[in-house]
């Protein structure tokens, strides 16, 4: 069966070495292909299917397919590919190829067997994503790219070691297994590195930090695989961990909270990540067969709204160049499609039936429900109110309405690619909505929950008419204001030019110095090499070596060879004695 | 906000109080909350929680953590 079995993260990852080398006009479309092939071959391989290899003494598992790694790995490819139809446009091949690069280790990472092909890949994405941050080329995107890496390479850091101990441990494989929070550090540590890349709070600020400042494509991509390929793990790894459901319902409410503060349109969008994540760690925290099912199919919905709504946002920045609220407003008549696309989005994130948040996010939160925890229904709840708040009202109000389009905006023609690749993922938010056994049936646990039950309506309804109504009577409380909020990477940011002065400095100096020096010797030996002479003259008229200036006189030679024959004469005198 | 904008919000309230009383018996939550009993509890709870969002970010948080937009110096 081996040879029959190829990994669908394959078709990306080589994608993204073929595609340098293709024609340029190929290359976009190529990009669709290759996503499009990974996407096939998912549906193709066989429930059970598995690859495995033998690497030193390891057993690997390059492929392991189930109804949990599928349904991740569907999304997955099929986001890649209406990312690349978004980014059907982008002349540049190195945001393609990193893109590729980016998709394919996710997949790779979802058909993962055992800890070592898992954290390889799981170090390819923190790379290939970095790539899309840093092509913004603007020195915010460089500085947050590199902030991103690094935490990143900390995340993984930490993952890793945890991998290594758990090895370690006489009578463990690198397989995976499901850990138990007794299992000790080796579980502890991994826990840590995967929760950093879900953007659990306090270690989220990686995300909302560097998103917002990603090219208008890339960002579409980061929405989808990092904090969702860690969902993926959480969930592989870590289900039942009570600890991931008092954090998962803390991250549902940090984030739209900071998403009320925030100006920058990517900005809300990505703290509206970290609180749609949450409902996912949350469910996994619970750990019954409907949370788990409630954190994967909202995952799955997620990535679809998330992505559209990126996309949204992405049409504004690309024709307008900006991206603040205080600088937006009024676009609503001359980007009549993006807004509509946009807000099926919102729709669907919000919880409005009919979409297809509505049919994921119910369930985690009926499943806390079942689970008896109270605390988290409400503040789930309560959650939501502020995700239609920010998402669904506060940023396409202050974007294409609240007043006057301002004369400086001209905002140029989007690529209808762009439409295309939104139409295509808003296809999708309301057929699941209106058809959620499409989704249901790819779950890795039987469905029992129906989501259009009357209270579920009833309370949808009740909720979301009363969160306009006060949005509507408090707009102006919320008018955008040119600041930034500050988050915890305030304590990383900040003093970094103190500690910068204080360790790094210091250091540098004093390497600088000595490096002064030893280039200073390297010189005197330079101009000793260019005319010995002059170490030894009085007067120095000429630092170069002339031949016929300084060559030796007939006496200098005799005195040398006379030299020379007495020391001879005197060294055989010694021996001959003997 | 036109007028009809209105009207639709005041149909689906009503519509949905309606469900509350009249729907709920054919179709019951699944599990019974400490708050079940309490009607219009979804209404309330959508205004003053989205009140509340409102009120703790702009007038709790926001003098502690809004800054100017250069506050980092890049």
């Amino acid at each position: 069966m081996n040879e029959l079995m190829i990994p669908p993260a394959f078709f990306m990852l080589g994608g993204a070495v073929i595609l340098p080398f293709l024609p340029k006009s190929w290359r976009s479309s190529a990009f669709v292909l290759f996503c499009l092939a990974s996407l096939v071959s998912i549906f193709m391989l066989p429930d059970g299917a598995v690859l495995t290899a033998s690497v030193m003494s390891y057993q690997l598992t390059l492929l392991k397919v189930d109804a949990l790694s599928r349904i991740f790995g569907i999304i997955f490819a099929f986001i890649a590919m209406a990312g690349a139809i978004y980014a059907f446009h982008v002349k540049e091949t190195g945001q393609h190829c990193a893109a590729l690069l980016y998709a394919g280790s996710a997949l790779g990472v979802t058909f993962a067997g055992d800890f070592f092909t898992l954290i390889i890949y799981w170090e390819i994405m923190a790379v290939a994503s970095t790539y899309l941050v840093w092509a913004r080329r603007t020195p915010e995107s460089s500085k947050a790219g590199l902030r991103y890496l690094l935490y990143h390479v900390m995340g993984g850091g930490l993952l890793f070691a945890g991998i290594l101990m758990h090895v370690a441990k006489p009578g463990n494989t690198v397989s995976l297994v499901t850990m138990t929070p007794d299992m000790g550090l080796s579980a502890w540590l991994m826990l840590l590195g995967v929760v950093i890349n879900a953007a659990v709070p306090p270690l989220h600020a990686w995300l909302t930090d560097a998103y917002p400042k990603a090219t208008v494509t890339g960002a579409v991509f980061l929405s989808a695989f990092t904090t969702k390929t860690a969902v993926y793990v959480l969930a592989r790894v870590f289900p039942g961990w009570e600890i991931l459901l008092i954090f998962g319902v803390i991250m549902t409410v940090y984030g739209v909270i900071f998403a009320v503060l925030a100006n920058d349109i990517r900005g809300i969008l990505a703290y509206h990540i970290v609180s749609q994540v949450g409902y996912m760690v949350a469910g996994v925290g619970i750990g019954t067969a409907m949370a788990i099912n409630g954190a994967v199919s909202h995952a799955f919905s997620h990535i679809l709204y998330k992505a559209l709504l990126f996309m949204g946002a992405g049409v504004v920045l690309q024709t307008t160049g900006e991206t603040k609220l205080t600088k937006l407003g009024g676009l609503g008549k001359s980007q009549r499609l993006a807004f509509w696309l946009y807000m099926i989005a919102a729709f669907s994130i919000s919880g409005f039936p009919l979409f297809n948040g509505f049919i994921s996010k119910s369930m985690t939160v009926a499943a806390a429900g079942e689970a008896h925890h109270e605390w988290a229904v409400i503040l789930m709840t309560l959650a939501a109110i502020g995700t239609f708040l920010s998402v669904g009202l506060k940023l396409p109000y202050f974007t294409w309405y609240s007043k006057e389009k301002p004369a400086e905006l001209n905002p140029t023609p989007a690529p209808k690619n762009m439409y295309i690749g939104m139409a295509v993922v808003a296809f999708f938010c309301i057929f699941h909505g209106v058809y959620p056994n499409h989704l249901y049936n790819w779950l890795p646990n039987p469905v029992e929950w129906n989501p259009f039950t009357i209270p579920h309506l009833v309370e949808t309804v009740q909720i979301l008419v009363f969160t306009f109504v006060v949005f509507w009577l408090f707009r102006k409380v919320l008018q955008p204001k040119p600041k930034i909020a500050l988050d915890v990477d305030w304590f990383y940011r900040k003093p970094a030019p103190f500690i910068q002065r204080i360790i790094v400095d210091p250091w540098n100096n004093g390497f600088s110095k000595i490096e002064d020096y030893v280039f200073s010797i390297a010189r005197s030996l330079v101009e000793f090499g260019k005319n010995p002479y002059l170490t030894f003259s009085r007067n120095k008229p000429d630092k170069a070596y002339t031949p016929d200036k300084y060559r030796p006189t007939s006496q200098q030679l005799l005195a040398i060879a006379l030299g020379l024959f007495s020391v001879v004469v005197l060294i055989g005198l010694i021996f001959l004695k003997k | 906000m036109k007028i009809w904008h209105w009207i639709v919000l005041a149909v689906l309230t009503a519509a949905s109080i309606i469900a509350e009383f009249v729907g709920s018996g054919s179709h019951g939550e699944a599990v019974k909350h400490s708050w079940s009993g309490i009607p219009l509890f979804w209404i309330l709870f959508g205004a003053a929680g989205c009140a509340a969002l409102i009120a703790f970010a702009k007038f709790v948080l926001a003098p502690v953590i809004y800054k100017k937009e250069d506050y980092y110096n890049e």
